[in-house]
């Protein structure tokens, strides 16, 4: 559905996208996770076609995003990273234009601003961020369009209209929506998304699937002891220990769900203070992913 | 061809300086016109005070020529000035140099506006992210412009052939009609260029800069080309080197003066500035279609 090939855009001093390559199916939420200025929103301005490749291709349903773009965005909905609302129009007025542009109908607005709890008839410079930003998304879904371009679509959310806003992205990939969006908040991705891509500095590092994580059978746990010398004896013991730490007397242990019986009786033995499982997440990933690289660096 | 949508978005995002714009250039008229027709009244002098100037000078066989030469005058500005109409000299200067300038805010404000000011601060993005075509958009601006200032010199062409017939009747009305056209036609090609720059540039800074310093060099360099310029020469009050800034200034192309004297120079300039913006407004137009929008 959407497709992106060798597409570079240099904008010199090491900004920009460099050879990036990825693809999202159609019905497939797909996450983009970076930190800032990695290159998310040069990709998504491409696929857009706010601005043209330097090299490579991005296209939509077949079509070309930079010479077809009036035809690809009669399906697509977009919701930009910064939020600057057009001036001299309230909420209302807003909504009315993107209407009128996106030849959206009044039902599905009217849900969309039920489910954000939004009253747009209010002046956009007095809006607070979250307002704005609500006011954008309903802009995004209100023509109900097959593809979404979402650009950092919770940020300046509370916390509550995070979650209705994620509760939005299942059900409209239910609905058989293809969505792409960006992120630097894992929960995002980590609820929502079908596959991912860490960018950093403009390249794509890696490609995962999310449900590998979410059905993963290998937990870490970690036990601090009373007494060093169940401390050192436990080192001993043949179980797979990742990490220890010798002042604090603790250890960390990875374990397939299929050896946790065995885990349990051989901790039995020790007297121990406390032990708890660290869930392995996404974000463990990405962050041992980038460390691991700015170690090679 | 245009995009209803979008246009009644710039409609409301530009009516509020459109209506000053035009009210304060029709404000100017009155004042202007109201000052002209007193001038007319007040002129009329009394031929009984020249007369003992005159016999004295015949008495002494000297002319007011001689008087002229010996003080450094060229005799010459007496014939420019005994056929001088007051009215006249005052339109001459008051269209290009006074009402002129509200149409010059007016565009370098507006034009900036259009696009600049939008993909600065990102709010073009929402309309990028529609369907609308970029070539819409951009004729869609154009359009607005244009029909603006078409608007805004019918109101003031309306409120000046109206106080020209209650209360200075010292220009006919074709003259009058020219002479707002003229205004019309140099606004228009000023407003090609801000439209232009407004395409060219993603930020409104610079977008501003070129367009406001246009204007602004357009403007002092007519001023400053009044003293070079025929009529102030004929009066005896011109610097020639000045002439210098007439050529540097596009409002030399709104020629007052061959409107008022009945040559026909003004027509061939009326068309280059139509060609001027005829060039401006494809360039800004095409540009905006080609070139990448960081929104």
């Amino acid at each position: 559905m959407i497709k992106v090939q060798n597409l570079t855009k240099d904008f010199g001093f090491g900004r920009g996208v460099f050879d990036i390559s990825f693809e999202v199916e159609k019905g497939e939420v797909y996450g983009f996770l970076g930190p800032n200025g990695a290159g998310k929103t040069t990709t998504m301005r491409m696929l857009m076609g706010f601005s043209q490749p330097d090299s490579g291709e991005a296209t939509i349903d077949g079509k070309n995003c930079w010479n077809e773009y009036s035809e690809i965005l009669e399906d697509v909905g977009y919701l930009p990273g910064e939020i600057s609302l057009p001036d001299a129009l309230n909420g209302l007025e807003f909504i009315e234009m993107m209407k009128n542009l996106k030849h959206a109908d009044d039902k599905r607005i009217n849900y969309l601003l039920d489910l954000f709890e939004l009253d747009p008839n209010q002046n956009t410079k007095r809006m607070s961020i979250g307002d704005k930003r609500k006011l954008a998304i309903v802009s995004a879904f209100m023509a109900d369009s097959k593809i979404l371009i979402l650009d950092e679509p919770t940020s300046g959310l509370d916390p509550l209209m995070q979650s209705k806003f994620i509760e939005l992205i299942k059900s409209e990939k239910k609905r058989g929506k293809t969505i792409l969006l960006s992120t630097h908040i894992f929960q995002e991705i980590d609820n929502s998304c079908d596959r991912l891509s860490i960018i950093k500095d403009g390249k794509i590092v890696t490609t995962i699937e999310t449900k590998e994580f979410r059905n993963n059978e290998n937990k870490v746990f970690q036990v601090e002891f009373l007494h060093d010398e169940d401390f050192e004896l436990f080192l001993t013991s043949k179980l797979d220990i990742v990490h220890s730490n010798k002042k604090k007397r603790k250890i960390k242990i990875a374990i397939n769900d299929k050896e946790i019986n065995h885990f349990v009786s051989v901790v039995s033995k020790y007297k121990i203070k406390y032990f708890s499982e660290s869930k392995y997440t996404l974000e463990d990933y990405f962050l041992s992913y980038y460390r691991a690289r700015e170690d090679t660096q | 061809m245009i995009s209803i949508p979008l246009l009644k978005q710039t409609i409301k995002s530009n009516w509020g300086l459109w209506l000053v714009a035009t009210l304060t250039v029709s404000l100017l008229y009155i004042v202007i016109k109201f000052a002209v027709g007193s001038i007319a009244v007040s002129s009329e002098t009394d031929p009984n005070i020249l007369v003992p100037y005159i016999i004295a000078l015949e008495t002494s066989g000297l002319t007011i020529e001689g008087l002229f030469i010996s003080i450094g005058i060229n005799p010459e500005i007496l014939t420019g000035l005994a056929t001088m109409d007051g009215n006249v000299l005052v339109s001459i200067i008051f269209y290009p140099v006074v009402a002129v300038l509200l149409p010059l805010v007016y565009v370098v404000i507006v034009g900036n506006k259009l696009f600049a000011s939008q993909i600065d601060n990102g709010s073009m993005a929402f309309i990028l992210s529609t369907p609308i075509k970029r070539s819409k958009i951009a004729i869609t601006q154009m359009v607005f412009l244009i029909a603006s200032l078409i608007a805004m010199f019918l109101v003031t062409s309306v409120v000046d052939v109206t106080l020209t017939l209650i209360i200075d009747n010292s220009l006919a009305v074709d003259k009058i009609l020219l002479l707002n056209l003229g205004l019309l036609l140099f606004s228009l090609a000023m407003g090609s260029l801000t439209y232009m720059f407004s395409s060219i540039f993603n930020y409104s800074k610079y977008s501003l800069s070129f367009g406001g310093g246009f204007a602004l060099l357009f403007f002092i360099s007519k001023i400053l080309g009044l003293f070079g310029s025929d009529l102030f020469m004929n009066m005896g009050v011109g610097i020639e080197p000045m002439d210098f800034f007439n050529k540097i200034t596009m409002i030399s192309l709104y020629n007052t003066e061959s409107i008022l004297d009945n040559s026909t120079d003004y027509i061939m300039q009326f068309i280059a500035l139509i060609v001027i913006s005829s060039i401006c407004y494809s360039v800004g137009a095409i540009w905006l279609t080609k070139k990448d929008i960081p929104v």
